[in-house]
């Protein structure tokens, strides 16, 4: 997802100026002559001087670069498909791991990963499960962090 | 004297040194694997380190990051593809050794070196900070702001790719730590309404996503397969190497001082070091031309470098609080969680833990030559992992570690989201390194900035009235004025040539 400076400098910008523009709002308390929204303007100043200085650099140089690049993996669709499915196995995660339990849900995720990522079916199921019960040994038993525990370990311990 | 004592008490214990063990065994596996770096090593190693006390949670970081930065010489040297930033500046010259079939000198030399210039920087932090944190005791807010400015604007500066993006990627830092409860007046700011942002944006996920997360993501488009593998032996690692690096003992020395003097600049990490020091060592070499070719000067002084640069980042970092590199940053990044704000206190009153920290850099970087040696020998099969099957294990570690930071899922969605920010800043060339020192010292800024503007009342000119703080000031004001009057005047100086507009006629 490349851009070239000219968009990239207006982003900026318009993120930049929101942000000046939202906290502008921020209200002080009685007394104080600053308040929350001093810093928060400024930053926000800042970033969109940063966005309009670059957007104008590349208008005045006069370089030639598209506005959006297609990447050469673009042409492939699995590679296209490739951010948009690691972001669906983390959203799953968060979605089923608090009814499924920890360990089934992180072994469907990380089998899914590695059969996405072309890795033969056999290792991909040993290194999953291999995985899943590693990282739950060593996170909720070592370190005692509270994986969600769902019914599926509950029948087995 | 009895606290120099008590820290090595605090070392010499088995549940420390297997730590540090395990955390240089994991330096191995990072440094070697291309792709994984060692400051996406520290931030998967936080999510452990966090339920440590903060003796081995210091001394697991350094060890990783110092063996990782000298493992990633060997994928350089077999495969032609650094492991690390770091070790880029000499590969070419390390894998054409290894194609003459001289491959144990590299790597004897990049084990060797790093070792000596680790051990000098931290020569340079025990003896150096608490110099300095004498002298910033003194500090107040005012020369606080101002140091943190200039450290924050070395950053933006320094990091690789134009000044105007590196200010931008720190502006967006600095944006997305005022997310939260404002820290003078408790009003929510960006909070959208959820409850959950209103505790800011947690430290931890956000560097996960942003080194580790964003990697992954990298890897889901990348269309190269690894290359093949250098399947020269390799044989005795250390044998006749004092007798070949004896003519460039000065090198590693300066090597070893550029880079602890790099590292110690906020924002300039192993890799800038490494660069630097590559270059001067061209530059003052008795025999340039051989650089590039299999010359192992370079790789020594480079070598040296960047591993110095690891134990100078700790200087400016354990002094001020302000990191000297992003490893640095992640480190303080835990250390404020555990409620420890690294700065001179630290310095008076706890000694012990301080002295148990530099005793701790040291046998982290005396550990570089056995760990190095095994690393070599153990690198043939562990460059051959295959990362379809390593990347979902990181991508499940980090959704864990994530977790484990907050015990929430907001964790894993803050870890999600600025996964994707930081991939498309860096698709777009903004370099992460600044946002994650904004996101950092963001909220440190604002409060000696507020606290000073409110000493002040509104006067600017107090922030020069004390003498060091109107020195900085004026160097920060410089530092950023400076390039753009220099392109000013520049321009005024050319005389500018007649342009042709029509050119030469094709026919």
């Amino acid at each position: 997802m490349r851009v070239n400076d000219l968009v990239l400098g207006l982003v900026l910008a318009l993120l930049g100026g929101a942000a000046a523009w939202q906290a502008g709002g921020f209200p002080s308390r009685p007394g104080m002559i600053f308040g929350p929204a001093l810093f928060p303007t400024i930053i926000g100043l800042g970033l969109a001087g940063c966005g309009l200085l670059l957007a104008a650099r590349k208008l005045l140089s006069g370089d030639r670069t598209p506005w959006y690049v297609v990447p050469e993996w673009g042409r492939s669709l699995y590679h296209v498909a490739g951010i948009p499915v690691v972001v669906a196995l983390i959203l799953f995660y968060v979605w089923v791991s608090p009814a499924l339990g920890f360990t089934p849900t992180m072994f469907l995720v990380l089998l899914a990963a590695m059969l996405w990522f072309r890795a033969p079916p056999l290792r991909a199921l040993a290194a999953a499960a291999g995985g899943a019960v590693g990282i739950f040994l060593g996170f909720d038993l070592l370190l005692r962090v509270p994986l969600p525990v769902g019914p599926l370990e509950r029948l087995l311990w | 004297m009895t606290d120099v004592l008590a820290a090595f008490g605090l070392i010499l214990q088995p549940y420390v040194l297997a730590v540090i063990l395990g955390s240089g065994c994991l330096g191995i596996l990072i440094g070697s694997i291309p792709g994984l770096t060692a400051t996406m090593g520290a931030a998967l190693l936080v999510p452990i380190t966090f339920f440590m006390d903060p003796v081995p949670a210091i001394a697991a970081i350094v060890t990783l990051a110092a063996v990782a930065v000298v493992a990633g010489d060997i994928p350089g040297a077999l495969l032609r593809m650094p492991g690390t930033p770091a070790s880029a500046a000499y590969t070419l010259d390390a894998h054409a050794l290894v194609r003459q079939g001289r491959g144990e000198l590299a790597l004897g030399t990049s084990v060797v070196c790093a070792a000596l210039g680790g051990l000098f920087g931290t020569l340079v932090l025990v003896v150096a900070a608490p110099l300095l944190a004498r002298v910033a005791l003194n500090f107040s807010d005012f020369e606080y702001f101002w140091l943190t400015c200039l450290g924050l604007t070395c950053a933006a500066f320094v990091s690789t790719g134009s000044r105007l993006k590196g200010a931008a990627s720190l502006f967006i830092g600095l944006l997305i730590a005022t997310i939260g409860l404002d820290v003078t007046s408790g009003y929510p700011r960006f909070t959208f309404g959820s409850l959950e942002l209103m505790g800011g944006v947690p430290l931890i996920p956000a560097m996960i996503g942003m080194f580790a997360i964003a990697e992954v993501f990298r890897h889901a488009v990348a269309l190269s397969p690894a290359p093949p593998l250098e399947q020269r032996p390799v044989g005795g690692l250390f044998s006749g190497l004092g007798k070949a690096l004896r003519p460039y003992r000065l090198g590693i020395l300066r090597g070893g001082a550029v880079g602890t003097l790099i590292g110690a600049l906020p924002g300039a990490g192993a890799d800038i070091a490494a660069w630097v020091a590559y270059a001067l060592s061209r530059r003052f070499s008795k025999t340039p031309e051989r650089f590039g070719e299999g010359h192992v000067e370079g790789i020594a002084e480079a070598g040296a470098a960047n591993n110095g640069s690891l134990s100078g980042a700790w200087v400016p970092a354990l002094v001020f609080g302000i990191p000297g590199d992003t490893i640095t940053a992640i480190a303080i990044g835990v250390l404020i969680l555990k409620g420890m704000q690294p700065g001179p206190a630290v310095f008076i009153n706890s000694p012990t833990l301080l002295y148990a920290v530099f005793i701790a850099f040291f046998v982290a970087n005396l550990l570089i030559v056995p760990l190095g040696w095994a690393a070599v020998k153990a690198a043939k099969h562990v460059v051959r992992i295959p990362r379809n099957l390593l990347m979902p294990l990181i991508l499940g570690f980090c959704i864990v570690g994530a977790f484990a930071i907050t015990n929430t899922l907001f964790g894993v969605l803050v870890m999600l989201a600025l996964g994707l920010v930081g991939y498309l800043m860096e698709e777009n060339g903004l370099p992460v390194a600044p946002a994650i020192l904004g996101l950092v010292l963001g909220g440190l800024l604002e409060q000696n900035f507020m606290t000073s503007m409110l000493k002040a009342q509104g006067d600017l000119t107090a922030f020069f009235d004390r003498p060091v703080a109107a020195a900085l000031g004026v160097v920060t004001l410089l530092v950023w004025t400076l390039p753009l009057l220099l392109r000013g005047w520049r321009a005024l100086r050319r005389p500018r040539p007649p342009t042709n507009l029509k050119g030469p006629r094709r026919t």
